[in-house]
């Protein structure tokens, strides 16, 4: 049985919009904050660790431009292992692996939860990430909590039509007061 | 100048309306207060670690609205409790628009006008701490105006889905310092974040 398992940078206030880059205000804000050895090998452990990717549209597309340029083991595990990206549009997805999800996600995750033995990692993607929390499909958060405020900016958690528990199954300082947690749902 | 720091409960969708009581502020049809109780009732770690350095504090900071709910609450219930002694003993100041306002508790100053150039003023007054709790529509005033130096939080591993959130669009960019942080047993997280 699979495991949704969405990973984001988030402010302390609650943004997850453009961490590493791209067009915002603030663009690669998380960028300005050393997040240790620990922090780290965290992002690795939990990449090398998933079995597959679960991505939007917009951020499958910055990924796949980006790591078929890279070598070594991490850029072999995310150029080898499955992706699947969730959109109506996308028509030719060109990076290795790929298959395109069109159709209802709730069944498409069950699906994808029903075949994938292990971790579905679901990175930045947060419009992406926001149906699949509304339709409690996530079974794991890693949160990396910054300490800064931004201000504006898209945020993670927007209104649901139910409340959810969860159990906070880790959580660490890293670097610069950098707070990484992971929670499991509760159901 | 007095630092302003605010204590609050934040759910996991940073959520703080309302965390005790359904009836605590049920303001904006917001229906589904209480979702901190069940957690914090069996969790005192949290509450004790939240509470910590409060010795230190000079004075309490309220809007109206969390003056009358929660000093009310506190300073008339009968179960014993950590908060009554304090809330009762220590200095509290009641931001409000209405110079007329009653404050019905003891040790109770209103500081009438608008909160943003009052509460500028009573930082500049004085040295020490202010703490301020609850409180949200007078939190988000303060953090557009940059008036909040610091935050003690008690992270709950819950979402609520709906309600008036800690942080909202407009509160002043800031790099802040992770100053304290303890995880209790039963899964909160109490963090103390400082202005760097």
């Amino acid at each position: 049985m699979g495991k949704i398992v969405v990973t984001e940078f988030i402010s302390l206030d609650g943004v997850v919009e453009a961490p590493g880059g791209e067009d915002f205000k603030y663009p690669g804000w998380s960028f300005e904050f050393d997040r240790g050895a620990e922090g780290e090998q965290f992002k690795v452990d939990e990449a090398m660790e998933a079995e597959a990717l679960l991505l939007g549209r917009r951020t499958y597309e910055g990924f796949a431009s980006a790591w078929p340029e890279y070598d070594g083991d991490l850029a072999d595990k995310y150029n080898g292992m499955p992706k699947y990206v969730v959109s109506r549009t996308l028509a030719r997805p060109e990076w290795n692996n790929t298959q395109v999800l069109r159709g209802d996600l709730t069944e498409e995750v069950n699906r994808l939860r029903s075949e994938v033995c292990g971790d579905i990692s679901v990175a930045g993607s947060i419009r992406l990430v926001q149906g699949l929390l509304e339709r409690d499909l996530v079974d794991e958060l890693h949160l990396m909590t910054f300490p800064v405020l931004l201000g504006t900016g898209r945020r993670l958690f927007v209104d649901t039509s139910d409340r959810s528990v969860w159990s906070l199954a880790e959580a660490t300082t890293v670097g610069d007061g950098v707070l990484i947690t992971v929670l499991q749902r509760k159901r | 100048m007095r630092t302003l720091i605010a204590v609050e409960f934040s759910s996991l969708d940073g959520v703080m309306q309302s965390p005790g009581r359904p009836d605590e502020d049920p303001s904006d049809e917001f229906t589904r207060g209480g979702w901190a109780a069940n957690h914090m009732a069996h969790d005192p770690e949290a509450g004790a670690a939240a509470m910590a350095g409060s010795g230190a504090t000079e004075g309490m900071v309220f809007g109206r609205r969390t003056y009358g709910d929660l000093v009310g609450h506190w300073l008339t219930t009968s179960e014993p409790n950590p908060f009554t002694d304090v809330l009762r003993e220590t200095p509290k100041f009641v931001a409000s628009r209405n110079p007329e306002a009653d404050l019905p508790y003891p040790n109770s100053e209103l500081v009438a006008g608008e909160a943003v150039d009052t509460i500028a003023q009573l930082k500049a007054e004085g040295d020490g701490e202010l703490v301020m709790l609850g409180s949200a529509t007078l939190l988000h005033s303060l953090q557009e105006a940059d008036l909040v130096d610091g935050y003690i939080l008690t992270l709950l591993p819950v979402t609520v889905g709906a309600g008036k959130r800690l942080f909202v669009d407009g509160t002043v960019a800031a790099t802040m310092a992770l100053t304290r942080s303890v995880v209790t047993k039963k899964g909160a997280i109490v963090a103390e974040y400082r202005r760097a």
